[in-house]
């Protein structure tokens, strides 16, 4: 010990040194790499609109299965809509088949993929939105950039509550879970009533219909876009009138045009196809998506559904023989062309859904004989390009019914709309869902909430009736 | 109580009774008769027959046999006098007696009837000697330190720098020089004051030395759990890597080697597992350098990178390393803090010796190797053929037509397992020159292997080469060094190609007539092997070290090590592929680039006195590590040609990702051992690391641990308990962590190579937890460290309590936060156990030796609390490796039965849509009717209940024997191999001979289910019928060498030769139906352990081996 204490101004020198050696290699003073801090991610204008494409991206590639919004989400719901039925490859996986049959449980698989991919969505959404609202800035994009990413957070709200939420009861308490900030912790958020999940997208979309850039490319949101999808939501939330006053804006507004011939919109794709109102872009490189190989794979048109096209002029342009792979949608499953391009997009809204909202919200809203012709005209002029027949149908029901025949001939097979007609239909009385496609209950018109939300919130995200 | 095992005791029973008594008397006897004792005894005279030495007892013995005298004395008064040499001739009893008992030593008188009585004289007890001396090694060279004891006390010096000593010691005491490293000597004091004397290595000794961290100490000093390896067990077992060669090797580790793929590694437990996110290996110091396996990242991202990484362990040749310890307990591991929850392997390789003069070592070794088993295990192409029949038949489909099934036609008959097979070949050389400079103050160490591995399958294999350097010399008080080793290795080959060999259709031939490979919508597993696929890592550590001695007991220690590790990996798909050929790809190339790379920069400064019965040593350093790792994943599609312009640049498609991690942990440690007369021992270790894995609040973890010895032996009170010659308990308690999952998870960060419209955009992808903190571990370890009977046997028996709380699970988290899980701080798991180990000098004589070892631990592992989170299928109560599934209740034999559970069901059905007579019936555990995964229930688990080793060593001469036996009981296996066996799944899909025993109308009395096409009641689906039971005795090994007789070899300049022949795996005692009860297909993932999906199976392996040494 004595030592100690006599070399102690040796020992404390040295201790200095051992200790103080860490400043030369400052080994805990690190930034991540790959990673931008939040803080420093949205710092000017051009940070945000870099930040925007990224919401924009998780629309083609967000989830572990792959592209929620691009094939699992119209997948899925022309599955419920009996235009398609499981491939060849999905046999064996009663999760795909549990759509097909409407009897998808709370744990089931693609519903725990695609779920939290729209809200990642959304999420990403509230980060632009945030941050680029705190910017000082005079630059116009500044808002632009906000009501885009409205208009995206409200599309991602809507998937959700016309799937999993009572979104044909406006009484309702089971809406959504209507996220407005950026996530900071991991806390449950109860769902919000059926009425204020409506009122809270349709905020987002006014604001985008106000400041979003006016149209100039299909690929990126507008405020044509934004009038499109309100027309439709407001088509679900029954506001007739509206639906089909804001549709006719669309159609009327010139700056998108049908398609001269039905097949060119799916040979276009993303290439300058003139009817399409907002999709999503992809390439074969970083935007690649393989919707083409999973159309092939796990998704083949329905029995029912190509004869319903067996005397439609579409049919060609529709079905296809896979040989093995059953009847292939040609939509997006091309033979022709499958192994070139193995992306597709996602018609997220297209001018010809636009004429048969318009016609069905037209006859919803209005009693007159003049709404029942503009109507039926509508109908006819998407029959029309397709090289049908025209209708002369003059009664207002059965008209209604050949407008929703006429969406499952123009839009089947695509992004599922024939399957929340069947439900909206059911629910005003048009038709008795079970005839067409007979569903264990009635619970089954919307899907389960997934079971780990209502798991793990303890139940302040309450599960939906029946299941 | 009293054994010997080498001596036959020359009394007999009789004899034993008699002294006895007459020791009785001798103790009672007050009066001693006053006998010239000098006069009688001369006249009596014993006859020595020839030359020889003894001891004072049987020179005694002698002059009992040939005289009329007997002895008394007490018992074990010459226990420890030195032998006596014995001329030839005739002697008298007088002389004898002078010569064998020093002079005045003791006092000798001759009692009433012949009886002789010693005893100690006492007068002469007290007469201290002065002595002096030097002690230096076999060069000459001073050894600072040595301690001299005197022998039976705990009195002591040291030698100081020049090895001079100075020691008071009474005359015919013993003094014993003992040094690390060193073959301890003992001298008897006579009259001489100088004793200079000469410590020669010893390699014995040597395993007595026990590295720990930032230092080593004596094996007997140690306080914590550290285990030895074996170094000479596991070079006979020739192994390619050192992973392989720990498998029963030290009690407390279990090492589950992986399959049989060249260059694969295997998973070590080291008491059980403790984190579930985090991965498991213990922290390997290599040299100095922590690696961690899996590059301190998450184990989900060691488990994806697992197949493109080859193990840091893989970079080492086995037969540089010197020696192998493993620390176990906290106390011992403390001192890695953060790192060290899973145990510490510290490898330590070869160092220049100080002979003055080089060593070479040239080994030389070819291996063989084949599966464990070459029979056909899958139908031939008649057999399959009935089967694909029947599976359709069974589910009342029509048959396809032949061109579908059987596009070449119904004849051929491949058996593809053999078609992929080959015996594997291996060559291994290597050669080490290693010594010192003639003055002895720079050691040096240079090695190169060159290893080429040729699989079991064709076109895989393992090559490496390994070129390592250690130069260290010596300046005054200052000393440095510097440590180099660098290698290559490569992986050629993909793991899967075994099992898809199995089930690939028997009718497609290996060609077509017209050369092309055969192949339905996939291309054959032939084809596959000939396929690019290969691993490339290149491992460069470098090492610096400084050491000044600043005072007498005072060294600074400073050391900086990075280290270095690319892998590589590479694989292309030909346009020609089956797969590639529908989806009309032109080839497709993927190549993975991950760099790790580690700064390590240390100080340390050791303190090290005694004083008195008082040894203290002292450690404290701080540690700076920063790791960063880079990772590029390039997939390249389109190729103009398969062969030559096939490179990311020549490809039409083309995506890069990155990814990577940098991670800084900068830690304080201090350690203190202090030891009182070498009796309580008493040490207490801590360290505080920083890490940037964890948020600014939560970034400081402390480490604390202590524990303390006490060695019985050295107590009064065992003085006389002769059989045991050590014996020590200790007990430790302390406090490690884990932090080895990914970085930056307490904040919201974004990342790029989110791509839209041709822009790149960054995306928030974690759901951020600002609280996440350490993992840590509370560790309570006893243990009882025993040598016995003259040192013949030897081992250690203890019980360790590891509780592991704050467990970092990756916690599901509600949807709506567009994330799935989150890591949260939550579970608490305790592993819990016993470790036993015993060694045996069994036999011993100057021809035959025969030693054993065995080693067993009994470890219960389980998740205590998951307090709310729930994470893949871990469940309270079991093990993290639990197997959950369905559990088959028997066969359902009329579809009465079927319709009755259907009815009562809720869903419409008890288990499937389409069940029918002849498939499982499942258990409906939770009984609301229906089966689904809520039934599963636990069906084993993967790690055993008991497990160890048992080694042997025989030898005869220069013959040499050795065997190492590991066995393991309640482990069980999911075996994949059984599913294809028994089970069929589509018509492209071979099964085994097992298959044909399956359920039919006819054939009711079986357990294997009906054959239907896409099974519709899912048969396949994970249950009890494909869990094993797969404990196990296997013979790992067996090593038959020949030492060649070195005056033979003078002539040759050879100084040491051995040619060995080693076998591996070559039998095994098992219920398990699969190929080999040890295997583990995903070593990286902690919840697939103890699946055999047949990838590789494991091999057997016969080595044939040189060693030589000039």
């Amino acid at each position: 010990m004595n030592y100690i204490i006599k070399n102690i101004r040796i020992f404390t020198a040295l201790l200095a040194i051992t200790i103080t050696s860490c400043e030369v290699v400052d080994v805990t003073d690190i930034q991540p790499v790959f990673q931008i801090d939040e803080g420093s991610v949205i710092t000017d204008i051009d940070g945000a609109d870099r930040a925007l494409k990224g919401v924009y991206s998780l629309l083609i590639n967000n989830s572990q299965f792959g592209q929620a919004f691009v094939v699992t989400l119209p997948g899925i719901t022309t599955n419920m809509g009996l235009t398609q039925k499981p491939g060849v490859f999905s046999g064996s996986s009663a999760n795909e088949v549990d759509f097909f049959t409407n009897e998808a449980k709370p744990d089931n698989g693609y519903i725990a993929d695609y779920y939290p991919a729209i809200y990642k969505l959304i999420n990403n959404a509230n980060h632009v939105i945030e941050k680029t609202a705190n910017l000082q800035t005079d630059d116009p994009r500044q808002e632009e950039i906000i009501a885009e990413a409205k208009f995206l957070r409200a599309l991602a709200h809507f998937y959700v509550l016309r799937l999993h939420g009572e979104f044909f009861d406006l009484d309702s308490s089971y809406g959504i879970v209507l996220k407005s900030s950026p996530v900071a912790n991991s806390d449950a958020q109860p769902r919000a009533n059926v009425a204020d999940s409506y009122e809270f997208i349709l905020n987002d979309l006014d604001d985008a219909i106000l400041n979003a850039p006016n149209f100039s490319t299909t690929i990126y949101a507008s405020k044509l876009a934004a009038k499109a999808l309100k027309s439709k939501i407001l088509l679900y939330k029954k506001e007739y009138a509206q639906a089909a006053a804001l549709a006719d804006e669309v159609i009327t507004s010139g700056l998108r045009t049908l398609e001269p011939e039905f097949a060119d919109v799916f040979e276009k794709k993303i290439n300058n196809p003139l009817e399409a109102i907002f999709q999503t872009n992809y390439d074969d490189f970083n935007e690649f998506n393989n919707k083409q190989a999973y159309f092939l794979f796990f998704y083949q048109l329905s029995d029912d559904y190509k004869e319903l096209l067996s005397d439609d002029a579409r049919y060609d342009a529709i079905v296809a023989n896979g040989g093995f792979y059953g009847s292939i949608n040609k939509k997006f499953a091309n033979p022709e062309n499958i192994n070139q391009r193995r992306s597709d997009t996602e018609y997220f809204l297209r001018l010809a859904e636009m004429y048969l909202i318009h016609a069905e919200a037209l006859l919803r809203s209005d009693n007159s004989e003049t709404a029942i012709t503009i109507a039926r005209g509508q109908v006819n002029t998407i029959r029309e390009r397709a090289g049908n027949p025209l209708l002369t149908t003059t009664d207002r029901f059965d008209l209604l019914e050949e407008v929703r025949i006429e969406k499952l001939l123009e839009l089947g097979a695509e992004s599922g709309e024939e399957w929340f007609d069947l439900v909206r239909y059911h629910k005003e009385g048009n038709l008795d869902i079970n005839t067409i496609k007979p569903l264990p209950s009635e619970a089954n018109l919307i899907l389960p909430m997934p079971q780990r939300t209502v798991l793990v919130s303890n139940n302040v995200v309450v599960q939906n009736p029946g299941y | 109580m009293e054994f010997k095992l080498t001596k036959i005791h020359f009394l007999s029973k009789k004899w034993i009774l008699l002294t006895i008594m007459r020791t009785f008397i001798f103790l009672l006897c007050t009066t001693v008769f006053g006998l010239n004792t000098n006069i009688g005894l001369a006249q009596e005279k014993v006859k020595i027959e020839h030359d020889k030495i003894v001891s004072v007892d049987e020179v005694f013995e002698i002059i009992i046999n040939q005289t009329k005298y007997s002895f008394l004395y007490p018992t074990d008064l010459f226990k420890d006098a030195p032998k006596v040499k014995l001329k030839k001739g005739v002697i008298s009893v007088n002389d004898l007696l002078q010569q064998t008992l020093p002079e005045n030593k003791f006092n000798i008188t001759l009692g009433l009837q012949n009886r002789i009585l010693i005893k100690k004289n006492a007068e002469i007890k007290n007469v201290q000697q002065s002595i002096t001396g030097k002690v230096t090694d076999s060069s000459g060279d001073p050894l600072p330190g040595t301690t001299i004891r005197i022998k039976g006390t705990n009195k002591g010096v040291e030698a100081n720098f020049d090895g001079n000593y100075s020691i008071e010691v009474e005359l015919n005491k013993i003094l014993i020089f003992s040094y690390v490293g060193k073959k301890s000597r003992e001298i008897t004091i006579g009259n001489e004051t100088t004793i200079d004397v000469i410590l020669e290595d010893d390699d014995e000794s040597l395993q007595e030395v026990v590295i720990i961290g930032y230092g080593s100490q004596k094996r007997k000093d140690i306080t914590g759990s550290v285990s030895k390896v074996d170094m000479v067990g596991v070079a006979n077992q020739a192994p390619i890597n050192i992973d392989e060669a720990l498998v029963g090797r030290a009690p407390g580790v279990f090492v589950l080697p992986a399959n049989g793929t060249p260059g694969s590694s295997a998973a070590i437990r080291i008491r059980g597992t403790t984190s579930v996110v985090g991965n498991n290996e213990p922290l390997y110091i290599i040299d100095g350098v922590p690696v961690e396996i899996g590059f301190g990242e998450s184990n989900a991202s060691f488990q994806t990178n697992s197949f493109s990484q080859t193990s840091p362990l893989a970079a080492i040749n086995p037969q540089d390393i010197e020696t192998i310890d493993i620390l176990k307990d906290a106390s011992a591991t403390a001192i890695y803090g953060s790192r060290a929850s899973n145990g510490v392997v510290i490898i330590t390789t070869k160092t220049g010796k100080k002979t003055g003069e080089p060593s070479v070592t040239l080994n030389v070794k070819t291996s063989v190797t084949n599966f464990l088993n070459n029979e056909r295990r899958t139908l031939n192409s008649e057999q399959y053929q009935a089967v694909v029949q029947q599976a359709y038949e069974n589910v009342n489909l029509p048959v396809p037509s032949d061109a579908v099934l059987y596009p070449y036609g119904r004849d051929i008959d491949t058996d593809w397992v053999d078609a992929i097979s080959q015996v594997g070949y291996t060559k291994d050389y290597y050669l080490n020159i290693g010594g010192s400079t003639k003055n002895r103050e720079t050691l040096y160490s240079l090695s190169a292997g060159l290893l080429d591995q040729t699989g079991t399958i064709h076109n895989t294999g393992f090559e490496r080469q390994t070129v390592r350097s250690k130069v260290e010399t010596k300046l005054g008080k200052f000393r440095m060094g510097m440590n180099i080793n660098y290698n290559n290795s490569k992986q050629l080959g993909n793991t899967q190609f075994y099992s898809t060999a199995t089930f690939y259709n028997p009718t497609i031939p290996l060609y077509d007539e017209n050369g092309n490979p055969g192949q339905t919508r996939a291309s054959n597993p032939y084809t596959y092997t000939t396929y690019k696929n290969e691993l490339d890592n290149t491992n460069l550590s470098l090492t610096l070290f400084a050491e000044l001695t600043l005072a007498k007991n005072l060294l600074l220690k400073t050391s900086y090590a990075t280290n270095r590790i690319e892998n590589l990996s590479t694989t292309y798909i030909p346009s020609t592929n089956a797969l590639n050929i529908q989806f009309n790809i032109a080839g497709s190339l993927n190549i993975g680039d991950n760099t790790y790379t580690s700064k390590i920069f240390d100080n340390t400064l050791t303190y090290n006195n005694q004083f008195g019965n008082h040894r203290i040593t002292a450690l404290i350093g701080s540690s700076h590590t920063s790791n960063s790792t880079e990772k590029t994943h390039t997939t390249a599609e389109g190729f103009p040609d398969d062969t030559v312009s096939v490179y990311p640049g020549a490809a039409d498609f083309l995506t890069i990702t990155n990814a990577g991690t940098v991670s800084g942990l900068a830690s304080y440690f201090i350690r203190a051992n202090y030891n009182l007369s070498h009796k309580y021992y008493f040490t207490f270790t801590g360290r505080a690391d920083k890490s940037t894995k964890f948020g600014p609040n939560n970034r400081w973890g402390y480490f604390p641990s202590g524990a303390i010895a006490w060695r019985l032996s050295n107590e009064s009170f065992m003085e006389d308990v002769d059989f045991v010659n050590d014996l020590k308990l200790r007990a430790s308690y302390g406090k490690t962590g884990t932090a080895n999952f990914d970085d930056f998870q307490y904040s919201t960060f974004f990342s790029l190579g989110n791509y839209y419209g041709g822009i790149n955009g960054p995306v928030a992808n974690v759901i951020p937890n600002p609280d996440i903190k350490w993992e840590s571990t509370n560790q309570i370890d006893i243990a009882l460290e025993y040598t016995l009977l003259d040192q013949r046997i030897s081992g250690s028996i203890g019980y360790f309590n590891k509780k592991t709380s704050n467990q970092i699970l990756l916690r599901d988290i509600v949807f709506e936060t567009g994330g799935n899980n989150q890591f949260f701080n939550i579970g608490d798991f305790s592993n819990k156990g016993f470790e036993f180990l015993v060694g045996v000098d069994v036999y011993r004589d100057t021809k035959f030796k025969w030693t054993t070892s065995l080693n067993l631990s009994a470890i219960r592992s389980k998740m205590l609390n998951l307090n709310g989170a729930y994470f893949e299928n871990l469940r309270e109560g079991d093990p993290i490796d639990a197997f959950y599934g369905a559990k088959v209740v028997g066969i359902f034999q009329d579809q009465a039965e079927i319709d009755a559970l259907n009815a009562a069901s809720p869903t419409g059905y008890y288990q499937a849509y389409g069940t029918a007579p002849g498939d499982f019936k499942f258990q409906d555990t939770n009984g609301d009717n229906k089966v689904d995964i809520t039934d599963n229930v636990n069906l084993g688990q993967a790690a055993p209940d008991v497990f160890g080793g048992w080694t042997n060593t025989f030898s005869y001469g220069n013959l040499q024997v050795s065997t190492l036996f590991n066995f393991s009981v309640g482990n069980t296996i999911a075996n994949f191999g059984r599913r294809n066996e028994f089970t069929i799944s589509d018509e492209n899909t071979n099964s085994g001979p097992g298959i044909l025993n399956a359920w039919t109308p006819e054939n009711t009395d079986t357990d294997i289910p009906r054959i239907a096409y896409r099974d519709p009641n899912g048969n396949r689906r994970f249950s009890d019928f494909f869990i094993e039971d797969a404990s196990f005795l296997k013979l790992k090994n067996i090593n038959i060498s020949y030492q060649f007789d070195s005056n033979l070899l003078k002539k040759l300049a050879i100084s040491n030769a051995r040619i060995f022949l080693s076998g591996t795996n070559l039998f095994t005692i098992t219920s398990y139906s699969g190929f080999d009860p040890e295997i583990n297909d995903e070593p990286a993932n902690n919840f697939q352990q103890g699946y055999d999906y047949q990838r590789y199976p494991s091999v057997r392996t016969f080595s044939l081996g040189l060693n030589l040494n000039f």
